[in-house]
Order: C-alpha cells, then structure tokens, then sequence
C-alpha cells in the first residue's frame, strides 16, 4: 500500500516544535546571562545559590527506573506465560491486569505511602521514603503495561511454532521457554513504554522518594526523580533561577529515555545466558515464578483492593448524594477526553507505525524511532507546556482566538498517547511476514486488500491494545489538563473551544487535602468513579474490536 | 510367543462435527515394521497420526474419536491411550513428524538441541555429539556443518525435511509416524529419505502416510487404506 511519505515527518516535525519552544525559553533566559549549561551537571542542588546540580536527580531516575523494570519484568512475563499457555484460570488475571491498568498513578502514590513506605520502615530502611520505595511502587504500575503488552505477543505467535512444540511434547512451561526468542519484538517494545512509563510518571515519585536531591547508590536512601523535579520547579516563577533548570531536566530525561532501554535490554540478554549451563536450574526456577507470579498479583489485589475498598466505603459514608450527582460533569468529560484522544490516536498511530515499518532508509527509521522514545518518556507535564507555549506563540503572532481549550488538551494528550499506539501496532506488524506485500503482489491481490484482508484483521488485537493504553492514559493524565485550561467549575463541554473539568483536575485537588480523612475518603470515591470509566472503555473496546486470534483459536 | 505390538488400533473412528471422516480403522504395528497408510486427499489420514499422540483433540476441539488406541506408557506396559496420564512424554516416545516441519525460533543447533534439553535435561555441550550423530544418520552433516547457527530456513526443502527427522531421532521414540514426508521434494530427495526410512525401520517402526504407497514398496511391512 503506497502510504504518503510525509508521514515519516510527523515525529521528527512533533521533535523540531517541542525542542524549538523549549529551546527558545532556554536561550531566552541564557542570553540573560542568569545561567551556564555546565551549571547543570554539577551534584549540589542549590538554585538560589546558583548550584543547579541536577546529577543526583539523572541517578535518582536512571535508578528508580531500572529497579521497577528489573523487578516487574520477571514478574510480567511469568503472569504472561501463565495467561497464554497456563490452566484456564490463570487467564482471569488479564482482567485483573486490566483493572490495575485503570488506576490513576495518583491513587498509587497514596497507597504507597500508606502500605510499602510503612513496611518499608517497619522493616528499618530508613524512613521509609527511598528509591526503594518509587521502585517497587512503579513495578507494580508498570507491570500491566509489561504484561499486556507480552500477552499480545503470546497471541500472535504463528501456529506451526505452537503445534511443533506440542508435536515434540514440551510441557506448557518448555513451550513458552522454546518459544521465548520469537517474543522478541514485544518484549523490546513493552519494556520501551513499561521504561517510559517509569521515567515519566510524576505522582508516585513526589509521594514516596523523600525528594531528597543526593547523590547515593544506596536504594534506601531518599532520592529526586527528574519527573518529580519537574513537577516541583514548574510551579516556581517562569524567570527564577529554580524554573531554568527544567530545560537541563529535559535533556537529562531525553538521554535516559535513550539510554535506558538499551541498558534493558542487554541485562534480559545477561539473565538468559546465566542461566544456559544449568538447564535443570533454570526450569526450576521458572516453574516457581510460574505459580508465584499469579500469587503475587492476587495478593496485590486483596491488598490494593481492599484498602481502596474501605476507603471508598468510607467515602459513601461522608459523600452527600449531591456531591455525587455533581460528579457526573467531570466523569462525562474525562470519557470524552479518553475517547476523543483515541479518535486521533489510533488512526494516526497505525498509520505511522506501518510507514515507519515500510521505509527502508535507516535514517529515516532512526529519527522515528528516537523521537518514539523520547516521547514515551517525558513527562507529561511538558507535553502541557508545550501546548501553552504554542498557544501564547499563537496568540503572539495575531491568532488571538485561540485559547486554552479541551480542543488543546486533546491534541496534547493525542501526543503523549502516541508512543503507546506506534509501538503496539509496531509489535503487530513486527510478527506479519516481511513481504506480505510483494506474496499479495504475486497472488495478485491488490495492496488495499491486502491491508483490508490481510493486514488489519491480523492488527485488530493490538489495535484494540493500542487503543486502550491511549486511552488510559487520557483518563489518568491530571498534569495536562492542569496547564491546558481546566477549571474546577465548567459545565460538560459541547465544542472543541470550551473549559473543561476533567475528573482527574478534582483528583489533584482533594489529593491536596489528603490529611484530612473526609477529603481523602472522597478522593478514593473519585479514584474509583476513575476506575469505573476505564472498565467502560474497556467494555467499549472488546464490543468494537472483539478479540480474535488469528493463529491459535483460544488464548 | 504371541507378539504384543508396540501401537494398537483398535474400530477407531472419527468425526468432526457430526461428520463422519472414517470408522472401524484397525492395525497394529510390531517392532520393526512400517505401515503405510494411504488414501485421497482430506480423508483424515493426518488426522489418524494426530489421534494417535492424542492431539487431534487439542487441535481440533470439535472432533470426536472413537475405538480403542494401545500404546506403551513409560515403563513399555501396553496401555490404552485414555488411560495415559502424561501425554507430554507419551508424544516423545510416540513422535509425530508433520508433512511441514514447523520450526522453533532460533538456529539449526537451536532446533535440534531443545528436546534434548527439555526431556534429558542435558546442556548444549551434553547434547552436542548426539546431534552431530543425528545429523551423519541423515546425511546431513556435510553439508551443514559449518552451518549449525544459521536459521533452518535457509535450508531447501529437502535438507528441511531431512532435520526434522533428525530432530525426531534425537527424541530417541519407541514410534515414528510420518506425514508425507516426501511431499513437495524432487525425485532425488524422495528416494533418499526412503532409503533412509528403510534403514531405520529395524530400530524404530514406522508409520507413513503416503499418496504414492508403490513408492514404499520394499520397505513397508502394511498397507493400510483410508
């Protein structure tokens, strides 16, 4: 199918635009003279002194990222196993893993301070407030991002992989294990975003890092995340010497975002090879994690659910029938969002994965693939920002009718879903045969349909995935419907150029209020009205897309 | 002294659906011997070697076989095929090779190694001489050699054929059963992997479906049609 080749500029052009904006305000306040780019990497945090040192902060991140990802791996890929080749029950905790999927980062971060920071103490690490603590909680944040992601993958393995391993009568645990190599490209894409995902999210870092700017390797220790630090500084006066250090914030999470995975990715490698001489070892140690891992998120459920469980009893309690009533606005708009966000993102982002997929230049492949990456990782804070500056920048160059909007709050939320969607439709195409077009060619079908017949029923299940990560995270967002134009009172928006009041923008707010019990009680009501929407659009995407697996029948 | 045949077949029928593919197939298949089991197209033969290891079931949940099917369990006790509680190791003794050999990801080595180490836990090293050995009983090893860490794709379809029955030599079975393992390879190949099916038909009886069963002539001890 001949696709435009403009498409291939998108990434590259969303790069020029975000780095142009941001470069633009660092050299406006350069040329001021208030600061040095090597200011930046020093390790002593001290704006007001000048010390901008964002070194312990670069650690701080590259650390609480890897632990999440090195302890939610093994993790998510045992629970995959379980799903696809496991006894039917295990195939329960996609649900599961889709209900967690659901919960806002924010309400993570309020468990954690409440349960892993206490145990955390209890068990003498300090405080409590650690590394340790962001780790484990982004573990578990990422996990259904992992897992799901390598279920997919699971799903489209071709059937004579699945019918050989049984013709030579491996075990369904030695199926998984022969097959394991083929799972490649789902691993690599899952990690990028479960990576991504890890580096970004603000909430959890502000609750449970102690927001200590040090430099440790020791992971009891309190740390500041990148994210985090961005959070802190970007309410701080736009010319104090605090708000500079965003822009070296962004150059330190660009080259995480780079770095990381690749450091992933070398460390599954190291794992599988250690363990290669001792195969009786290795199997051993994959039945445990094969029948610990459904455990474990069993466990996490009780406990995660039945702390929001009794809280949310606690905020029917105090929750009068009217303030439920008046909750029914920002549930409607944050459903919009999500859906609209899905509306741009889904077709754009398999459009630009299967462009991406069909350039042969290397370049071209490189600048996308970067670009991916580093979206996937910014905070999306940034993503915000961003919009704000181009409508000021707009509004500068006469087009004065433009305004902070839930139209601007979608196409941000549009460019921090993208990454998701490009890299689960870039898993999909990554399992097709790399000349599905020149074999229909040959058979004399037409490119359109092949991509009816052929291509796109092959896609549907990631497709469905793609959609539902995006969409997740428009619900959950709060950052971008802050700085985009939401305001605590607007009535449910009915063109693209109205305030809007999403649930999220309510969540922030009484999360300010989380010592007092009434407010808290009422915020894990809201979190679960939250949840809610998300098993909706879950429903909504299994009735649209239904799923169907081409090669095996049954996952 | 009465013979006890290795695999046992006993008025077994099958029908997908409500519709009936065969009924009343019976044969039994003694050390040393090869049957060669013939019929047209879509009859159900590859289907008849699928219900012998158990997995017709599997692959087609639709499907319902009746009759009787005798096999040996671990410890070579004839036994009925229902009453076999671990068909993992039963589909290592009683080896399906298809008429498509379906490969796992990784390389040539990669393909012939993992039964090794899935059913004698042995390591690469361990496993390394019973593969070369494998490998010299088809006659393949000169020619790939140099070649074990390369995809078994790159293989031509003959050479393919070739190490699947490697691979299934390499399970050490008590049964082979072939699915046209002649289909699609030119005449040279053909005569080759019969020569070589006859050469093994001492050590390991065989099942062959065959479209061509004058081809197998010589070599097969049965006949039976579908």
């Amino acid at each position: 199918m001949r696709l435009p080749s403009f498409g291939l500029w998108i990434l590259p052009l969303l790069g020029i635009l975000f780095g142009g904006l941001f470069i633009s305000e660092v050299v406006h306040s350069w040329a001021g003279g208030a600061w040095q780019v090597t200011d930046f990497w020093g390790t002593t945090w001290h704006p007001d002194l000048y010390k901008w040192g964002l070194l312990p902060m670069l650690l701080g991140s590259a650390e609480t990222a890897l632990l999440a990802w090195g302890l939610a791996f093994p993790w998510a890929l045992a629970l995959s196993i379980g799903i696809a080749v496991g006894p039917p029950w295990m195939k329960g905790a996609r649900r599961l893993l889709q209900g967690l999927l659901g919960i806002p980062s924010l309400l993570y971060g309020f468990f954690s301070v409440c349960t892993v920071v206490q145990v955390l103490r209890f068990c003498g690490v300090g405080s409590g407030y650690s590394g340790l603590a962001v780790g484990m909680t982004l573990a578990v944040l990422i996990l259904p991002t992992l897992c799901l992601g390598f279920v997919e993958g699971w799903r489209q393995l071709p059937a004579s992989m699945w019918h050989t391993t049984q013709q030579l009568g491996f075990t369904p645990l030695q199926q998984a294990r022969a097959l394991l190599p083929a799972l490649a490209p789902s691993v690599q894409r899952a990690t990028w975003l479960g990576i991504g995902r890890a580096l970004g999210d603000c909430m959890v870092a502000l609750f449970v890092s102690g927001n200590i700017p040090q430099l440790s390797l020791n992971p009891a220790a309190g740390v500041r995340t990148l994210s985090a630090h961005t959070a802190l500084v970007a309410g701080l006066d736009p010319i104090s010497p605090g708000f500079a250090s965003l822009f070296g914030a962004a150059i330190g999470l660009a080259l995480l975002a780079w770095g990381l995975p690749k450091v992933a990715d070398y460390g599954r490698y190291g794992i599988s090879r250690i363990w290669q001489p001792f195969p009786r070892i290795e199997a051993a140690l994959w039945r445990g994690l094969f029948w610990l891992a459904p455990c474990g998120l069993t466990l996490l459920w009780l406990t995660v659910g039945g702390y929001v469980g009794a809280q949310f009893v606690e905020g029917l309690r105090v929750t009068a029938f009217a303030q439920w009533v008046s909750w029914w606005v920002p549930f409607c708009t944050s459903l919009l969002l999500a859906l609209a966000t899905v509306g741009i993102v889904l077709p754009l982002g398999t459009w630009l994965a299967v462009r991406i997929s069909l350039t042969s230049s290397w370049s071209w492949r490189w600048w996308n693939e970067t670009m991916l990456r580093f979206m996937a990782s910014i905070p999306s804070l940034w993503i915000g920002i961003a919009g704000l500056l181009s409508v000021i920048a707009l509004q500068q160059i006469g087009y004065t009718s433009i305004q902070l909007c839930i139209g601007v709050a979608v196409l941000c939320l549009s460019v921090a879903a993208l990454p998701a969607m490009v890299y689960t439709v870039q898993a999909g195409l990554a399992q097709l045969p790399r000349e599905w077009q020149k074999t229909g060619a040959r058979l004399g079908y037409s490119p359109t349909w092949m991509w009816w017949h052929v291509v796109l029923p092959h896609l549907a299940p990631f497709l469905r995935h793609g959609a539902l990560l995006a969409a997740i995270r428009a619900l959950e967002d709060t950052a971008i419907g802050l700085v985009t134009g939401a305001v605590a009172f607007a009535s449910f928006p009915l063109s693209w150029h109205d305030r809007f009041s999403p649930l999220s923008f309510h969540l922030f707010f009484l999360a300010d209020q989380y010592r007092n019990p009434q407010e808290r009680a009422q915020l894990f009501v809201m979190g679960c009205l939250w949840i809610g929407a998300t098993w909706i659009l879950l429903g909504l995407c299994r009735s649209i897309a239904p799923g169907r697996n081409l090669n095996r029948g049954t996952v | 002294m009465k013979r006890v045949p290795l695999l046992q077949v006993e008025g077994l029928s099958l029908s997908i659906e409500g519709r009936i593919l065969w009924a009343g197939v019976s044969f039994a298949l003694n050390q040393g011997e090869l049957l060669a089991l013939t019929g047209p197209s879509g009859v159900g033969k590859s289907s008849l070697l699928a219900c012998l290891t158990g997995l017709q079931p599997e692959w087609v949940p639709a499907s319902k076989v009746t009759g009787e099917i005798w096999v040996p369990d671990a410890k070579g006790r004839r036994t009925p095929l229902a009453q076999i509680q671990d068909l993992f190791s039963l589909r290592r003794r009683i080896h399906l090779v298809s008429q498509q050999p379906g490969w796992l990801p990784g390389s040539l080595f990669d393909n012939l190694y993992m039964p090794r180490r899935f059913h004698f836990g042995e390591t690469r090293d361990q496993a390394r001489d019973k593969i070369v050995t494998a490998l010299i009983r088809v006659g393949l090893w000169e020619a790939v050699c140099d070649r074990l860490e390369e995809s078994v794709l790159r293989f031509s379809g003959g050479q393919q054929q070739r190490v699947s029955i490697a691979r299934a030599l390499l399970l050490e079975p008590q049964v082979l059963l072939l699915d046209e393992p002649t289909s699609g390879l030119d005449e040279e190949s053909r005569n080759w992997i019969y020569s070589l099916l006859g050469d093994l038909r001492s050590q390991i009886p065989m099942v062959v479906v065959s479209h061509q069963p004058e081809e197998l002539e010589g070599i097969q001890t049965q006949l039976v049609g579908l």
